[in-house]
């Protein structure tokens, strides 16, 4: 090492608060993402794995209505075209009431088929006779996991009591399935005999899917088999069906992974501080080795290294830090999932040396481009040892228009990004940095506006030491204006994150008091919040229309199916009433959707219009029982449900193009005079026990979708919190910097009668309309953030349009945080100066 | 003998605000190599600013810097700094030892960057620690010496890669009479025994009996001496 290096390094090393501040900050930062990135991660592992053993060595899948196929279909392929490697499969998930309760994939075979298809057997840990002979002959048997059994407690010849579609059955474990290569694959996974399995779904003569091998040893290849299929049902690879899976949750990785950067630019302006702070501090030191014959690329790199070694630490150790974040977001994350989109079970995080040397490379050079600026400053360091310093803040006073005018640039350049990124969602988010970096040139400008405004009254508040305190901030602008600014960052990251959740949930709200008119909803209880596709029992609709209280009745069918490579939700649903009121339209004409509907067209969602650049006129193209069939779109709606696409259609289209008369809902008006709350539980009596039926009122139902709302956003919470810690690390080190370099300054003050009581308050009332002034800026700047957040960010991750709503609570909130931080931020460095020796002031200089 | 700086008609002023100081106005010095000026002026008449013409951290507005045949002001500012580093020693009135290395390594630094590399450092610090009286102190940090070692440090600091120049700018400003005068001597022993160029500023007379020449910098012209100032 150099000596320059040397000495540069010591230094760092003798301002140790500083210099572990910033690394801590750097390490929040970099937890954050690569928690977020692990947390996805290993859900998305988890559900390949669970994939892979249900997959197993199949190729190819036929499927049709997501109701069911007939199993015709699979006669006649083995039967009459003799195709020898084909499997039917019947599938649902099932939960199972045990300590704890698991969430599995129940899947109903041929276990003659099987062979060729899943290991299982050959895994499983009694001998392929015993499971043929016990499947067979034991009624209602199924085979487990090795990890369910042992995480459960039950084993071979127990019963076990599952759940779907809000029944119970009972089925006895007749074995237990085991990978000794890969213990975790068949964890959510349970096995039956396939008549078993059509029992309990009630899926008579309904198949789920055929499965497929097709090879070179095939009869058929894959052209020859889609064309002997009838039309009602399609041929896929079996990757293709897992791609559109993991694809369905694709924008709600990506929105968490752009949340997540939020707190790294936070903790990116946090090293910008601290490095800046070090250079300015510095500037006597760097001055001296300048004179020395040390050259400004010789400042610039150590400085660089310097910030290279702040950052790589702060990455690993935040690396071990963000693996115990992803351990704990991994829960809500999985949570989130479970409610929007897919059911999973995953019970262990998973690292890949991807995401380590991704993590790596964003820590690392997310600080060194942050320390740019500073290492560059540091070069413009004159050699020179008297640094004049009123100088450097007459300079900086007089810059502060043209600074106005390089902010206003940086604003320009994120609008920019933003305007031509697209749907980028990560390269939008890039803009949030020169939009950021833009505001802070703002500060010295306002810090000279604001002091001189509130002078007088500090003055009058606070006595001579008052108007010392307001005026000493235009003085020292250019180390405040840095602390200040990094403040205001972080308050405004605050308050961008909360205003746009806020905004989200007022318009979630607002959707929901809209949607949600009837009286009365019936569905039965499913895994997946936001999918309602558990069937109620046959007749209960013929039922309910002989109550008196009755006035109407909403049927409603919603499924999942796949258009092209995309999985969207397909809702057939009645409009006994004029709907107009219900649905507020972005295209298409209000007034003759109805008609159109009843035609046979269809109206799809906004997210739906966004992902695929359909609107009105355009049509949709997807695999029904007669076969692929193309519905014209006659309006794009608003519906916050669901970010993947939804189309809706009247229920009487649907039953003419599948033959399907289940039902997912039903929804009721009652007569006048009748109360909401003895009809439900009139029903309930009428209904019997057997069958969980969830009977709410409209009310009821408003409060738990709200509920699952708040839920998702836990994780964006947990995110924002740490934004705020970092912004708070930022501000401390900031702070602590600022005051600890005044020792001179405030020697003198002491020299010349202040007493350490005075300082004390010089200091404190000083932070404090330090933090009250960021506070103030972070306001416009947060709800600046909030409209990216909701108009680019989330617009562009999910398609919808959200309203955008200031927050009083949030504004207020953020300044009375930046006064209380800052002054909190300031009580060690006042508590140290306030005993300073004003002998002090005498020595050197 | 050629000179080894020639000052040309050099003229300097720095501009605070709206106002301009005129510090330097048309400055003409040459200096031969072994020669010790003492550059005398008062507080303020424009000395510093003179010695950081030489050593290429200022520009002048005006004129030309010639040393070692080199002129300097038509030097970037990259070429500026590596000419300092080999030709340039520096000794400063508040000493400025780098507080964060040792005595040791403030020596090394120069030596560092002159010769790429440590070969045959230790002897010539050695040596030069010990003609400066401070070759116990090889490990200290700066701060715990007293100003008079400290000042000594940085003489050795100041020869340790051979420069051809000295520039002193009131190495004894912030020393008891004592210390001064034995910086002063030992500045004088080393320059000579080195055939050393040396300019020193000062304000104070009391140095000058070492000088091979005064130079008298008022109202931004070298003045004739006037010794009953
Ligand atoms: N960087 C600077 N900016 C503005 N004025 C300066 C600067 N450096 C020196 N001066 C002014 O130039 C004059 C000469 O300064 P200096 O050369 O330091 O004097 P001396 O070293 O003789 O005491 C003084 O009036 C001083 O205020
Ligand atoms: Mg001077």
């Amino acid at each position: 090492m150099k000596q320059h290096e040397k000495s540069s390094l010591r230094y760092l090393l003798k301002h140790p608060v500083q210099l572990i501040l910033s690394i801590i900050g750097v390490a929040i930062g970099v937890a954050v993402v690569i928690s977020i990135d692990i947390s996805s991660n290993s859900a998305m592992k988890a559900f390949e794995l669970s994939m892979d053993g249900i997959t197993g060595k199949t190729t190819h899948i036929i499927y049709g209505s997501p109701a069911g196929i007939p199993d015709s279909i699979f006669f006649f392929l083995k039967l009459n075209k003799k195709l020898n490697k084909i499997a039917p499969i019947v599938e649902k998930n099932i939960i199972t009431q045990t300590n704890p309760p698991f969430t599995l994939n129940l899947l109903g075979v041929d276990i003659f088929a099987e062979k060729d298809f899943r290991d299982f057997i050959e895994n499983a840990d009694i001998s392929a006779g015993e499971i043929y002979g016990k499947l067979l002959s034991v009624s209602n048997s199924v085979l487990v996991s090795h990890s369910f059994s042992e995480q459960t407690g039950k084993s071979i010849d127990d019963t076990l009591k599952v759940k779907h579609g809000g029944k119970y059955y009972i089925l006895n474990v007749v074995g237990i399935l085991k990978d000794r290569n890969n213990p975790k694959k068949y964890e959510s996974l349970a096995i039956t005999d396939i008549s078993t399995a059509k029992q309990i779904f009630l899926m008579d003569s309904l198949l789920s899917r055929i499965d497929l091998i097709i090879d070179e040893k095939s009869k058929y290849d894959e052209n020859q088999i889609a064309k002997i299929l009838p039309e009602n049902v399609q041929l896929t690879r079996s990757e293709t069906r897992t791609k559109i899976s993991t694809q369905m949750i694709s924008a709600f990785n990506l929105n968490l992974t752009a949340m997540s950067l939020l707190a790294l630019i936070v903790g990116m302006f946090l090293i910008y501080n601290t490095m800046t702070f070090s250079v300015v501090q510095r500037r006597r030191h760097i001055g001296l080795l300048r004179s020395l014959g040390i050259t400004r690329r010789e400042i610039f790199t150590t400085v660089l290294l310097e910030s290279l070694a702040i950052g790589l630490i702060g990455t690993i150790i935040g690396i071990f830090l963000g693996i115990l974040l992803g351990n704990y977001l991994l829960g809500l994350v999985t949570q989130s999932i479970n409610d929007l989109y897919f059911v999973i079970t995953v019970r262990e995080i998973y690292i890949s040396q991807e995401t380590i040397l991704k993590t790596v490379i964003i820590g690392i050079l997310a600080t060194v481009i942050s320390a740019l600026k500073p290492a560059y400053e540091s070069t413009k360091t004159p050699p020179r040892l008297v640094v004049l310093r009123s100088f450097a803040e007459s300079k900086y006073k007089r810059r502060r228009f043209a600074m106005i005018l390089y902010g206003l640039g940086s604003i320009s350049l994120s609008i920019l990004i933003f305007a031509v990124s697209g749907k980028n969602v990560l390269f939008s988010f890039i803009g949030v940095l020169p939009l950021m970096i833009g505001f802070t040139f703002f500060t010295p400008a306002f810090v000279i506006f604001f002091s001189n405004i509130i002078k007088p009254f500090s003055k009058k508040a606070f006595g001579a030491i008052g108007a010392m305190a307001a005026k000493g901030l235009a003085n020292s602008l250019s180390r405040i204006g840095i602390a200040i600014s990094a403040l205001a960052i972080s308050l405004a990251a605050a308050i961008g994150v909360g205003t746009m959740v806020n905004s989200f949930r007022i318009t979630v709200v607002n959707w929901l008091e809209t949607r949600l008119q009837k009286d009365i909803y019936i569905s039965v209880p499913t895994l997946i919040s936001r999918f309602n596709d558990a069937t109620i029992p046959e007749g209960l609709d013929t039922l309910l229309t002989k109550l008196p209280e009755i006035k109407n009745i909403t049927l409603y069918r919603e499924l999942r199916i796949t258009e092209g490579n995309n999985m969207i939700h397909l809702i057939g649903s009645s409009f006994p009433e004029d709907p107009s009121t219900m649905y507020v339209f972005k295209e298409g004409n209000p007034n003759d959707i109805w008609q159109k509907l009843k035609q046979g067209e269809v109206m799809v969602t906004e997210p739906y219009s966004y992902r695929t650049n359909k609107g009105v006129g355009d049509s949709v193209e997807i695999l029904t029982d007669r076969g692929l069939k193309k519905f014209r779109i006659a309006g794009v709606h608003y519906d916050y449900g669901s970010d993947i696409g939804l189309i809706f259609m009247e229920i009487e289209t649907y039953r003419k193009f599948w033959d399907d008369r289940k039902l997912s809902g039903i929804g009721l008006f009652l007569k006048k005079d009748y109360d909401v709350q003895e009809t439900i539980n009139k029903i309930r009596n009428l209904m019997g026990t057997d069958q969980e039926i969830i009977i709410r009122s409209n009310k009821d139902l408003l409060n738990s979708s709200i509920e699952v709302f708040d839920r998702t956003f836990i994780v964006t919470n947990v995110l924002q919190i740490l934004a705020i810690v970092v912004a708070f690390i930022g501000v401390l080190s900031a702070l602590m910097s600022l005051q600890l370099e005044r020792t001179k300054e405030i020697a003198i003050y002491r020299a010349n009668g202040m007493t350490p009581g005075d300082i004390w308050k010089y200091l404190n009332l000083q932070t404090g309309i330090m933090g009250f002034i960021a506070g103030i800026l972070s306001i416009p700047l947060g709800n600046i953030l909030a409209l990216v957040l909701i108009y680019v960010i989330n617009k562009r991750s999910f398609g919808w349009t959200l309203q955008f709503s200031i927050i009083p609570e949030l504004l207020i909130e953020a300044v009375i945080v930046g006064v209380i931080s800052a002054i909190l931020a300031t009580i060690y460095p006042a508590y140290k100066m306030s005993r300073i020796s004003p002998s002090l002031a005498l020595r050197e200089e | 003998m050629p000179n080894i700086i020639e000052l040309i008609n050099i003229h300097k002023s720095y501009k605070e605000g709206l106002s301009v100081y005129d510090v330097l106005k048309g400055i003409n010095i040459n200096l031969t190599q072994g020669e010790i000026v003492i550059l005398l002026g008062k507080s303020g008449s424009g000395k510093s600013t003179l010695l950081n013409l030489i050593s290429g951290i200022d520009l002048p507005d005006k004129g030309d810097i010639i040393v070692d045949n080199l002129n300097i002001t038509k030097l970037s500012e990259q070429n500026r700094t590596l000419f300092r580093r080999k030709k340039i020693g520096f000794i400063f009135q508040f000493f400025n030892l780098i507080p964060t290395l040792t005595v040791e390594e403030n020596l090394l630094l120069p030596y560092e960057l002159n010769y790429k590399n440590t070969n045959g450092f230790n002897k010539k610090a050695k040596e030069l620690l010990d003609e400066v009286g401070m070759l116990s102190r090889l490990k200290s940090y700066p701060d715990i010496l007293s100003g008079g070692e400290q000042q000594r440090i940085a003489i050795a600091r100041a020869l340790i890669h051979n420069p051809d120049i000295i520039l002193a700018d009131e190495p004894t400003g912030n020393l008891d009479y004592e210390n001064g005068k034995a910086v002063i001597n030992l500045l004088d022993n080393l320059v000579r025994k080195n055939n050393r160029t040396l300019i020193m500023a000062t304000h104070s007379q009391e140095v000058i009996g070492i000088a091979d020449r005064i130079l008298q910098i008022k109202d931004g012209s070298i003045q004739p001496l006037n010794t009953n100032q």
